[in-house]
């Protein structure tokens, strides 16, 4: 067996003992789940700081800071110059150090600087995704209620239509509105509301366990095709 | 002692802080177009962005240091469940190590190949910069840079050559045979160009000579484009690549896979237990599931042929509608709990300046 074929055999044998460690939990919680769990918790959170720093802040801030991505020729010229405002990137790495005063307890109001200033940017960019992401959606949600295909009135379409722009009002209204003023006609239609928003639930219910159920699947026919196979192939009767 | 004074200013100072975190989007996002490119904004808009990304990374260590603290401290002292968290422990620092080594791997074959693919771009720099002489930066005399590049380019082809035999003696080269012939053809076609450059004299710059040095550019970034993907190739089998792959797809996604599995059968499970069809809505709820459920599955049209068909009219009409409500009330209240954060509206004993 070559390396190639050894490593990937390794990797669903153990791939295997993984996913069944955490099926155990079906039956009651153990040490073989917990192990496994802490050893998720601990691949993810090594996984994560490195993509970071891999993805993002040596391409983008460490290597052109440091000049790396300067081209230099074989004759000493360079292929375009040092950009030195590259520099300025200091700034806020230095900024950022400030969040490790949290440790302190006579500066780690230095921290809540930091962590303002972030929650701060969080706020503005949460104002605008608002903007750019509801405001072609209310544009976009009254649609025709009276549908013409080729000249003629297209009923199916046009009761979508009414549906569609009627549900997303009464469902509004319950959302802001739950409980409307009794004899109102806001507290007559408020009700409306609920058996819809009460459809919209059931869907995603629905979707969501038979997204997961998907990949209950996909997980029992990697152990009953790979990984029993791989098992058997360790010891001999493969 | 803290006086009331400094704490008044440390508040301040949080607040204001807290207001030019958000300043910058704000402006990007209000002002009109025209205004952001004068003054810049739009120019520099990118690493700009990527500054505050850089203060939120900054952050990284202390989640690290955190997790090494408090299960460090329980596999030290040997505190209960202190093998889980050597285990916590152990693929941390695993993951950390074989991402390095396989991240370092390839930084090193990416200067390798960029070092081929400077060969040509240098051959295609010395024919622009003979016929447009460059006015801003100062470059050494013609023959010299063309002398330059024949020494290099005899060293690379070398090393490309050696780099290919090598990884083909070692039985490591995960390229199939046809690559790494193509790379030795074109490592014998770059030769033969090296060799017809330094028989001509560069005293002066001719138009068959930029020609040949052209030629030269085009066979050099071929080379380099071979070499490429047999390095790649090379890369993908390597010790550390491999590491990273066992902990990544044998272990990372697959426990990862086998949890949301795991929560699928619990949802199944905590509906068949709680969900009880006492009322119309509830009892909506349900036809809303099922038929998005069978109308997912060959099942369903086997019951009923527009199963698939109404699931499709559910998910388009009534629940997008409803989804598309609840975002936007979701939204609004997002919106205000935005302005409030930024204008440190929200959390008076966050932005107070205590302990």
């Amino acid at each position: 067996m070559d390396s190639s074929s050894a490593w990937s055999l390794a990797s669903i044998i153990v791939g295997g003992l993984a996913t069944l460690a955490i099926f155990s939990f079906l039956i009651k919680e153990n040490s073989f789940y917990r192990f496994f769990e802490h050893l998720f918790i601990g691949i993810a959170a090594g996984l994560g700081p490195m993509l970071i720093i891999r993805d993002f802040l040596w391409p983008n801030i460490l290597e052109p800071m440091l000049g790396l991505t300067v081209v230099t020729y074989p004759d000493g010229t360079q292929a375009e110059p040092y950009q030195p405002l590259y520099l300025l990137y200091i700034i806020p790495m230095v900024f950022g150090c400030l969040y490790y005063f949290i440790y302190s307890q006579r500066y780690s109001w230095l921290a809540k600087i930091v962590i303002g200033f972030t929650l701060g940017a969080s706020g503005a960019l949460a104002i605008r995704g608002f903007f750019s992401e509801a405001v072609p959606q209310i544009a976009g949600s009254f649609k025709p209620l009276v549908v013409f295909v080729e000249g003629n009135v297209s009923l199916l379409e046009s009761f979508n239509n009414i549906l569609f722009v009627a549900t997303l009002l009464l469902v509004l209204n319950y959302f802001f509105f739950t409980f409307g003023e009794e004899g109102s006609l806001q507290g007559k239609i408020a009700p409306v509301g609920r058996p819809l928003l009460m459809v919209c639930f059931g869907a995603f219910f629905g979707s969501t366990v038979m997204a997961r159920l998907a990949l209950l699947v996909e997980r029992v026919q990697f152990i009953v095709r790979d990984w029993v196979g791989a098992v058997g192939s360790l010891v001999g009767i493969g | 002692m803290v006086t009331t004074q400094s704490t008044d200013t440390r508040t301040k100072l949080i607040r204001i802080f807290t207001f030019l975190g958000g300043i910058y989007f704000f402006l990007y996002f209000v002002l009109p177009e025209s205004a952001v490119t004068a003054i810049g904004m739009k120019a520099h808009h990118e690493q700009i962005s990527n500054g505050f990304i850089v203060i939120g990374a900054m952050a990284l260590g202390l989640g690290l240091y955190n997790i090494v603290r408090a299960h460090g401290a329980r596999v030290v002292f040997q505190r209960s469940g202190w093998f889980n968290s050597l285990a916590l422990l152990v693929g941390l620092l695993a993951m950390i190590g074989a991402t390095s080594a396989q991240w370092i791997e390839n930084l090193r074959n990416t200067k390798d190949i960029l070092s081929v693919q400077v060969l040509g771009e240098f051959a295609m720099r010395i024919v622009e910069d003979a016929k447009n002489p460059p006015t801003d930066r100062v470059v050494p005399p013609f023959a010299e840079r063309v002398s330059a590049l024949v020494r290099y380019g005899e060293d690379r082809v070398s090393l490309i050559e050696s780099h290919t035999n090598v990884s083909v003696a070692a039985g490591t080269n995960g390229a199939s045979s046809v690559l790494v012939s193509e790379v030795r053809d074109r490592i014998a076609a770059t030769r033969a160009k090296i060799g017809e450059l330094k028989t001509i004299s560069w005293a002066q710059p001719g138009d068959e000579a930029l020609s040949r040095l052209t030629q030269f550019s085009q066979d050099a970034a071929k080379l380099a484009s071979s070499y490429s993907i047999v390095k790649r190739s090379h890369d993908a089998h390597s010790t550390p690549q491999k590491v990273y792959d066992f902990l990544f797809d044998g272990l990372f996604n697959q426990l990862g896979s086998a949890m949301f599995a795991l929560l699928g059968v619990y949802i199944a499970a905590a509906a068949y237990r709680a969900f009880r069809v006492r009322t119309i809505e509830s009892g909506l709820m349900m036809i809303a599931a099922v038929i998005v459920m069978l109308g997912q599955i060959s099942f369903g049209k086997e019951i009923y042929e527009h199963m698939p068909s109404i699931r499709q009219w559910l998910l388009e009409v009534p629940n997008s509608a409803a989804f598309r409500a609840i975002r936007l009330g979701a939204g609004v209240a997002g919106l205000m709990l935005a302005i409030r954060m930024w204008l440190s509206i929200e959390s008076k004993s966050f932005s107070s300046g205590r302990k």
